[in-house]
C-alpha cells in the first residue's frame, strides 16, 4: 500500500517541486525577456502549488503504534460516540449532560450511547457496530477490561481513535483518559470512615457490583488504608445487587446478623439504601450515641439530604459532566488538530454534613453535580 | 363436555374434610421446607427467630409477594408475564412524573395503576386476539415498558422530597411505603396482607379464580363450557398490570425516590416464587396459600443465609439449588 502512504505522498511532493525548479533555471537561461518571465514563473508556481495539494497526504498522527486521519470534515458531520456501561442509570445521564454541552459548543455530532444492561457482551456489541458505522471517534467506560481490551484495539486498527471514560483500560492502548482515580476514591471513604469511627470497630463494605472492575479497583482502595489498622475487622462484603428491594434486603439482612458494626463502606451504589436503612431503623445517625459512619461515592439530591440529617457521613463525587464533556472535547481536538488526548483526572470531591447545603443549592440550581 | 381440572379439584375439596385437604395439599411438601428452614435458621443463629428480623422478612418479601398473588393468576390461567418489572418501573416513573409537575399525590397514583393495568390489558390483548405466545408479547412489552419509563424521565432518580413535590399528602404517601404500624409491623407488609386477602377472595372464593384455573386446565374443556377464554386472560394479565404497579407504588414510598431502572429483574423472582409455591406452569394449578409459601420461602433463605455469613457467591449457588431443588421434588411427588 505505498501508494497509499504518506512516504509515497512526500516522495511525489519532492520530485514535483525539483521539476518546476529546473524548469524555471532552464526558462532564466533561455531567455532574456524579463516580464515573461515573471509571467511564466507565476503560471509555473500556480500549477505547482495546485499539483502539490493534488497530492496532499491527509494530515495524520501516530499515538501508541496506531496511526490516525486527521478529519477534513466539517464539525457537524463528525462523529464521536461515547459509551457509557449502562446507559439506562442515573449516573449515566450526568455523563450525557457532558457530552451534550461539548456537542454544542464544538458543533459536533457527539452522543452518548451504551447498553441498556449490564453485561460485557453487549457493550462489545455497540462497540462493534460503531467500527462498522465508521464513527470519527469512540470513548468508552470499561465494564471489562479483560473483555473490552480486543474490541478497543480492533477500533484502532481500523484507525479509529479510542479514549476511556469513567473507567480505564489502560493496557489496551486507548489514547487517553477522563475519569476518577478509582483507587484513592477507594481510600478516600475509608480514610473518612475511619477518621471517625477510629481504629477499631467493625466495618461492612457494599457494592451494587462486586465484581465489576470499577468496584474491585474501590475495594482495592479501601483495603489499602483498612490494611493499616489490624483492630478494624470487614464483618461482611454484600453483593446487593438486583431490583432495589433486593439489594435493599441484603443490607437489612447483613445489618441484622452484625449489629455492633461502627462503619459502612460503599464500593457504589449502595449508600442511599444504606442511609435509608439507617433513617427506617432510626439508628447510627451521627447525633447518636452510638454512631455507624458510612461513606460512598456520588452525589444525589437525596444522598446529600441523608448527609445533612445525619444518616450517611459523606459521599465523594467524580464530575461525571466533567467527564462526558472532556471525553468529546479530546477526540475533537485530536480528530481536528492532532492534539494527543491525555489522562484526566476529574477529581474527588468529598461531600460532608459542613457542605452538603452548598452542593444542595447548586442542585437546587440546575448544576449537573453528580 | 370434558371436565375440566377446577372441577376435579373442587369435587375433590368437597369429598374430603379440612384436614384431609391440608395433609393432600399439594404444598404441604413445600410448607415442609419452608418449616425446616426456619427451625435450622432458629438454631443457627440467634437473632433469626426475634420478632425484629420476622418482621424484617415479612417486609422484605412483600413486594415481591404482592407482583406474586398477580403472577400466580396468569400462570394458572396457562400463560405468562415478564414484563411485571419493567411495568412497575413505567408506572411509578409515570406517578413521579405527574407529582412533580403538581398533580396531586392520590390521582397520580390512580394514574399510575391505571396504567399498569393497561398494560396487562395490553398484554392479554395480545396474547389473546393475535394467538401470539406470552412469552413473546411479554418480552417485547419488557422493553417497551422500560423504554417508555426512560423516555419520560430520561433515565434520572426522582427524589420524592417537599421541594419537587407541595402536596401536603407526601408525609402520608412515605409513610405507606415506610412506616410502621405501632412501631412493629411494616405498612409495606399491611399492603401485601391485604393483596393477600383480596387475591385469595378473587381467586379462591369467586368465579373469576374458577374459571383461570378451568382455562388454565384444559382451554378447550373451558371454552365448551361456555367460559370466555380471551376475557378470563384478559383479566390475568390487568390484574398483573395493576399489582405490578402497586408494588412500585407501595416501594417508591418506601424507598423515597423513583428510578427509570425500578423492578429491573424482579420478574425473574416473581416468577421463581410462584413456581416454588406449587403453580403449573402448564397452567391449571396453584393457590394463593402456596404462593405465600414459596414467597416466604425465598426470604427467609435469604434472610437466614446472610444471618449465618454465608458468603454472597455461595448464597447464589444455595438458593438456586433449593429453587431446583423444590420444583423437582414437587414434580415427583405429582407424579406419584
Amino acid at each position: 500500500m505505498f501508494f497509499l502512504s504518506k512516504s509515497f505522498f512526500q516522495l511525489a511532493r519532492f520530485l514535483l517541486k525539483a521539476m518546476v525548479g529546473v524548469c524555471l533555471n532552464a526558462i532564466c537561461l533561455v531567455s532574456n525577456k524579463e516580464e515573461h518571465v515573471k509571467k511564466l514563473l507565476a503560471v509555473l508556481v500556480a500549477v505547482a502549488f495546485a499539483a502539490s495539494m493534488g497530492f496532499a497526504a491527509p494530515k495524520t498522527v501516530s499515538l501508541n503504534g496506531y496511526t490516525f486521519n486527521l478529519t477534513t470534515k466539517k464539525p457537524k458531520d463528525i462523529e464521536i460516540a461515547v459509551i457509557y456501561m449502562n446507559v439506562t442509570v442515573p449516573f449515566a445521564q450526568f455523563i450525557k449532560a457532558g457530552v451534550d454541552a461539548a456537542a454544542k459548543e464544538f458543533g459536533v455530532k457527539a452522543y452518548m450511547t451504551g447498553p441498556t444492561e449490564w453485561g460485557t457482551e453487549p457493550e462489545i456489541q455497540v462497540m462493534e457496530n460503531l467500527i462498522t458505522k465508521k464513527v470519527d471517534g469512540i470513548s468508552v467506560a470499561v465494564l471489562d477490561i479483560p473483555g473490552m481490551t480486543p474490541i478497543i484495539q480492533k477500533a484502532l486498527k481500523a484507525g479509529i481513535p479510542v479514549t476511556c471514560n469513567n473507567v480505564d483500560a489502560p493496557e489496551s492502548g486507548r489514547l487517553g483518559f477522563v475519569g476518577e482515580d478509582l483507587f484513592l476514591a477507594g481510600a478516600a471513604t475509608a480514610k473518612s470512615v475511619v477518621g471517625k469511627m477510629g481504629a477499631k470497630g467493625n466495618v461492612i463494605i457494599s457494592s451494587v457490583a462486586i465484581g465489576a472492575i470499577w468496584s474491585r479497583i474501590r475495594q482495592d482502595g479501601v483495603m489499602s488504608v483498612l490494611d493499616k489498622y489490624p483492630n478494624i475487622k470487614i464483618v461482611d462484603i454484600i453483593n446487593a445487587e438486583g431490583d432495589e428491594q433486593s439489594a435493599y434486603a441484603a443490607l437489612e439482612n447483613s445489618f441484622i446478623a452484625n449489629k455492633s458494626i461502627s462503619g459502612h463502606i460503599s464500593l457504589g451504589g449502595t449508600d442511599y439504601l444504606w442511609g435509608r436503612l439507617m433513617e427506617n431503623k432510626k439508628v447510627g445517625n451521627a447525633s447518636s450515641k452510638a454512631p455507624i459512619y458510612s461513606s460512598g461515592h456520588d452525589l444525589y439530591e437525596e444522598k446529600l439530604l441523608q448527609i445533612k440529617d445525619g444518616w450517611t457521613t459523606t459521599a465523594y463525587g467524580q464530575n461525571p459532566y466533567k467527564q462526558g464533556y472532556e471525553a468529546v472535547k479530546q477526540l475533537y481536538l485530536l480528530l481536528t488538530k492532532g492534539t494527543p488526548p491525555t489522562v484526566i483526572d476529574t477529581g474527588i470531591v468529598e461531600v460532608n454534613q459542613q457542605n452538603a447545603d452548598t452542593y444542595l443549592k447548586k442542585i437546587k440550581d440546575g448544576e449537573p453535580v453528580g | 363436555m370434558g371436565t375440566t381440572v377446577a372441577e376435579n379439584q373442587d369435587t375433590e375439596a368437597r369429598r374430603s374434610g379440612p384436614l384431609a385437604n391440608l395433609l393432600k395439599a399439594k404444598e404441604i411438601g413445600i410448607f415442609a421446607g419452608l418449616v425446616i428452614l426456619v427451625i435450622f435458621f432458629s438454631l443457627s443463629t440467634s437473632v433469626f427467630l426475634s420478632v425484629d428480623n420476622l418482621m424484617n422478612v415479612v417486609r422484605q418479601v412483600s413486594i415481591l409477594g404482592i407482583l406474586a398473588v398477580g403472577m400466580t393468576m396468569v400462570i394458572v390461567s396457562g400463560e405468562i408475564d415478564l414484563s411485571v418489572g419493567s411495568v412497575y418501573g413505567m408506572s411509578v416513573v409515570a406517578m413521579s412524573v405527574l407529582m412533580t409537575h403538581g398533580l396531586p399525590i392520590w390521582t397520580s397514583i390512580l394514574a399510575a395503576l391505571a396504567l399498569g393495568a393497561t398494560a396487562g390489558v395490553v398484554n392479554g390483548l395480545l396474547v389473546t386476539r393475535l394467538r401470539v405466545p406470552a412469552l413473546i408479547v411479554t418480552l417485547g412489552m419488557l422493553n417497551m415498558a422500560r423504554g417508555v419509563a426512560m423516555i419520560i424521565n430520561g433515565g434520572m432518580v426522582v427524589p420524592l422530597i417537599p421541594r419537587l413535590i407541595k402536596d401536603p399528602a407526601l408525609d402520608a404517601f412515605i409513610f405507606i411505603g415506610r412506616g410502621r404500624i405501632m412501631d412493629v409491623v411494616p405498612t409495606m407488609s399491611i399492603a401485601f396482607l391485604l393483596v393477600l386477602i383480596l387475591g385469595f377472595i378473587i381467586y379462591q372464593k369467586n368465579i373469576l379464580g374458577y374459571r383461570m384455573r378451568a382455562v388454565g386446565g384444559n382451554p378447550e374443556a373451558a371454552r365448551v363450557s361456555g367460559i370466555s377464554v380471551t376475557m378470563v386472560k384478559i383479566a390475568a394479565f390487568a390484574i398483573m398490570g395493576f399489582l405490578a404497579a402497586f408494588g412500585g407504588i407501595i416501594n417508591s414510598g418506601f424507598l423515597g425516590n423513583v428510578q427509570s431502572t425500578a423492578g429491573q429483574g424482579l420478574e425473574l423472582d416473581v416468577i421463581a416464587a410462584t413456581i416454588l409455591g406449587g403453580a403449573s406452569l402448564n397452567g391449571g394449578e396453584g393457590t394463593i396459600v402456596g404462593t405465600l409459601i414459596g414467597v416466604l420461602l425465598l426470604g427467609v433463605l435469604r434472610n437466614g443465609l446472610v444471618l449465618m455469613g454465608v458468603s454472597p457467591f455461595v448464597q447464589m449457588v444455595l438458593i438456586g439449588a433449593v429453587l431446583i431443588g423444590a420444583v423437582a421434588l414437587d414434580m415427583r411427588s405429582r407424579k406419584k
